[in-house]
Order: C-alpha cells, then sequence, then structure tokens
C-alpha cells in the first residue's frame, strides 16, 4: 500500500492532467463557437442593416406626379407626331453623360428626323446615373415637357453640356436654356427650383434598370436592343427600316 | 558536436517562424482589410451604381441584381470590420476567398460572353466601349487579393487580433508549460478522493 501511493500519485497526476487538458479544450471549444456566433453575428447585422437603408433610400413612389403626356408610372416622353403603329425609339440617356453628348451630335438628327416625319414614335428617358446634376436636367426636362417644348429642351441641355461631375446644371442654368427654347413664365421656374418631378425621375430611373439598362446611351427599337455597333445614324435608321417590316 | 548545434539552430528557427507567422498574418488581415473597406465603402454612397453594375454582368435577374447590388457593399464591409479585429478569422478568409472567387468568375464569364464592362470592383461599374475593358488586370488583381484570403485560410492565428494568438492545433504546447508549476499545491487533495479503493 506504501508503494502502490507512488504509482497512484502518478495515475492521478496524469488523470488530472487529462481533465484538465479535456476542460481547457473544452473551453476552447465554447470561446471559438462564441466568435463564430459573434462573426455571423456581425455580417448579418452589418449586411440586413445596409440592405434595409439602402431599400429605403431608393424607394420609389407611383404616385409622384408626372410630367404631361407620361401616361404610365416611369415611362419617358413622347416627342414628335408619330403615325400609329410606327416603331418605337427609346432612347435612353443622361443628360449629363458625355457619351450621350456626342451620340445626340452624330444621331440626333437623325432620330429628330425620324420622329418629326412620323416613321417612329421617339420616347427619351431620362437617366440619372451621374449625380444629382443629372437629377436636376431629368427634373427639368419634365418640366418643359409640361410646356410642350420637351425635344428642343432636351436638345439645348445636350449643346451646353457642362463637365461631368462638377456640379453643372444648376437651377439658373436650367431656367435659362428653358427661356432658350421660350419656355417662359413663373411655372417652369417654380417646378426646376422646386424639384417637382423628381419622383417621376427616381421612378424612370427604376424602370431603367428594370429593362436591364447599365449604360448610357441605351437604344431600343421595338424593344429590342440596338447592337453595340448600331449606334450610327444608319445603325438606327437600318432598325428602324427592319422593324416596319 | 553537430548534433547540439543542430538541434540549437532549428530549435531558434521554429520559434523565429512561430514570431513571425503571426505578424504576417495580421498584415495580411489588415491588408485584405482595408481593401474591402474601400471597395465596400466606395459603392455604399451611391446603390443605384452599385445595382448596375451587378447588373451588367448580366447573370442575375433584374430583382436579383439590385437586392445583390444593395448587399455586396455591405458584406465586403463586414468581412473588413472581421478581418480588422481578427474575430473567427479562419471562417472570414474562407468567406472573402468564396466572394473573391465569385468575382473572378463573373469578370471571367464577362470576358468569355464579349461583353464589354467594367468589373465595378471599386465602385464605377457598367457598360463601357469596346475598347476599355481591362479584364486581365481586374482578374489578376482579384488573384493577389485572393492570395491574401488563401494565406489567413492556411495561417489564421496572428497578433494583434480577438482570436486567440495561436491557432487550437499549438496551444497545448502552450498550456502545460505554465500550468504544472501551481499544480502539485491542490495535488493532495485531489488524490485522497479520487483513490479511496486502491489498497
Amino acid at each position: 500500500m506504501t508503494t502502490g501511493r507512488p504509482e497512484s500519485k502518478r495515475a492521478a497526476r496524469e488523470r488530472l492532467a487529462a481533465d484538465r487538458a479535456r476542460e481547457a479544450q473544452d473551453r476552447q471549444r465554447r470561446e471559438r463557437r462564441i466568435r463564430i456566433l459573434a462573426a455571423v453575428a456581425v455580417v448579418v447585422l452589418v449586411v440586413g442593416l445596409g440592405v434595409f437603408w439602402q431599400v429605403n433610400r431608393t424607394k420609389v413612389d407611383p404616385a409622384a406626379p408626372r410630367p404631361a403626356g407620361v401616361a404610365e408610372v416611369g415611362a419617358g416622353v413622347t416627342v414628335g407626331t408619330a403615325a400609329a403603329g410606327a416603331p418605337v425609339i427609346d432612347l435612353y440617356e443622361d443628360f449629363q453623360c458625355p457619351a450621350c453628348r456626342d451620340f445626340e451630335q452624330t444621331v440626333g438628327p437623325t432620330l429628330r428626323d425620324l420622329a418629326e416625319t412620323g416613321k417612329a414614335k421617339l420616347v427619351y428617358h431620362p437617366l440619372s446615373f451621374l449625380g444629382e446634376e443629372s437629377v436636376r436636367a431629368a427634373n427639368a426636362f419634365g418640366c418643359a415637357a409640361d410646356a410642350g417644348k420637351a425635344g428642343p429642351f432636351h436638345d439645348a441641355l445636350f449643346a451646353n453640356q457642362p463637365p461631368e461631375r462638377s456640379g453643372g446644371y444648376k437651377d439658373p442654368e436650367l431656367t435659362r436654356a428653358g427661356e432658350q427654347v421660350g419656355i417662359t413664365g413663373e411655372r417652369f421656374a417654380a417646378c426646376v427650383t422646386g424639384g417637382t418631378y423628381s419622383g417621376w425621375v427616381r421612378q424612370v430611373a427604376r424602370a431603367g434598370s428594370d429593362k436591364g439598362v447599365t449604360g448610357t446611351p441605351t437604344v431600343f427599337v421595338d424593344g429590342k436592343e440596338l447592337p453595340r455597333d448600331g449606334y450610327t445614324a444608319d445603325g438606327v435608321k437600318a432598325a428602324v427600316a427592319a422593324a416596319q417590316k | 558536436m553537430i548534433g547540439p548545434a543542430e538541434r540549437i539552430s532549428s530549435a531558434y528557427a521554429v520559434d523565429r517562424r512561430r514570431a513571425v507567422l503571426p505578424w504576417v498574418s495580421t498584415g495580411a488581415r489588415l491588408a485584405l482589410a482595408g481593401v474591402f473597406f474601400v471597395s465596400g465603402g466606395l459603392k455604399v454612397a451611391d446603390p443605384g451604381q452599385s445595382v448596375r453594375a451587378v447588373q451588367a454582368y448580366e447573370l442575375l435577374p433584374p430583382e436579383v441584381a439590385r437586392i445583390a447590388g444593395y448587399a455586396l457593399p455591405f458584406a465586403e464591409i463586414a468581412l473588413a470590420l472581421l478581418l480588422l479585429l481578427g474575430l473567427a478569422t479562419r471562417l472570414a478568409a474562407a468567406a472573402s476567398a468564396l466572394l473573391l472567387l465569385a468575382f473572378i468568375g463573373g469578370v471571367a464569364s464577362a470576358w468569355a460572353r464579349g461583353l464589354s464592362i467594367d468589373c465595378g470592383c471599386f465602385g464605377g461599374g457598367g457598360a463601357v466601349s469596346e475598347g476599355e475593358t481591362r479584364y486581365l488586370q481586374e482578374i489578376l488583381r482579384d488573384i493577389g487579393f485572393l492570395a491574401l484570403a488563401g494565406w489567413l485560410v492556411v495561417f489564421p492565428a496572428s497578433r494583434l487580433a480577438i482570436d486567440p494568438g495561436r491557432s487550437h492545433h499549438d496551444e497545448p504546447a502552450y498550456e502545460p508549460a505554465d500550468e504544472p508549476r501551481d499544480e502539485p499545491v491542490h495535488e493532495p487533495a485531489h488524490e485522497q478522493r479520487s483513490e479511496p479503493a486502491a489498497p
């Protein structure tokens, strides 16, 4: 029994060590689980709150006022007088986008000609990709539609496009562009400064997004997107001719 | 003569490795966290742009792309947070690696399908003209970030972290070193209780 003592002592010590090792392992495992749960909670919380915030601040109000002649939520403004059944040209542009200005310079006259002669129905969808100036310009475009001058106002804006991201298209510039095309009166100025159609501008942005428009200019002829090499006067004419058949 | 010297130098090498590796992992953590903070932060301000960047890949239906466009920047920020804190590093690194693989796959598929888009990796995104695509650079850059994430999956233990400084494989070597010292004090009491049937 006295000789058994050291023996059992060693065994006890080993067991004790094993117990402690196991306890330590359990504790480590527990702590690891807590860290993983905390990490998952961080991700869920950050992503959840973030998405909630974005959904909220990009909310589109279907009841927002729309410019004259815009029949549906998020629809564009039609210019010219097209015969019934004529092909529809849907043009998605941003008044602040330089590529759109280039497109207007090269293809714009052709589009206007098609619209004025009634060979096609031309619909402008003013998108607002490039900051608040895009939103202000698109809103003013809606105001000009009320005055029946959507087409000329559209052309005047592109003719005097300010540099990108320079905070252009301020209210005075927009009202002056209106005066240039013969829009007078308080109503237009109030519409521009009050952002009357900013809700509609968001509707148009959402509608464009739902249509998969990710760049400007984007042209659809009778619902079919123009191929990238078709962004020329001849390309548009060919697409309209093809749609007429 | 040669034996002990070799042993000392190899022990020294192991020690140095143990000292340096966690710091390398700390560097990888902070670098990847920085990348994700910047890429996520640049996208948060303009949710519409973020959605367009996702849509431009033409891989998801519009509604799904919208939610993905809202969620991805925050997922990046959340991962950046975990990496910065060193919380569940291996898990965060594995998630980062998966995300980066998805990004690389997306860019590669856009390239293969002949789309002309900007990857929208650090804000921006959407259609660009044909000569302006930079798919190869974008993929190589993401592979660099993937290497950081891969390192952290293999060596998650790092300094300046909430996670323990050593991975659990190393830990047993740590604990016995300081514990036996106070053990004998408690030992007799335990021993008597646990060994009554010994005789």
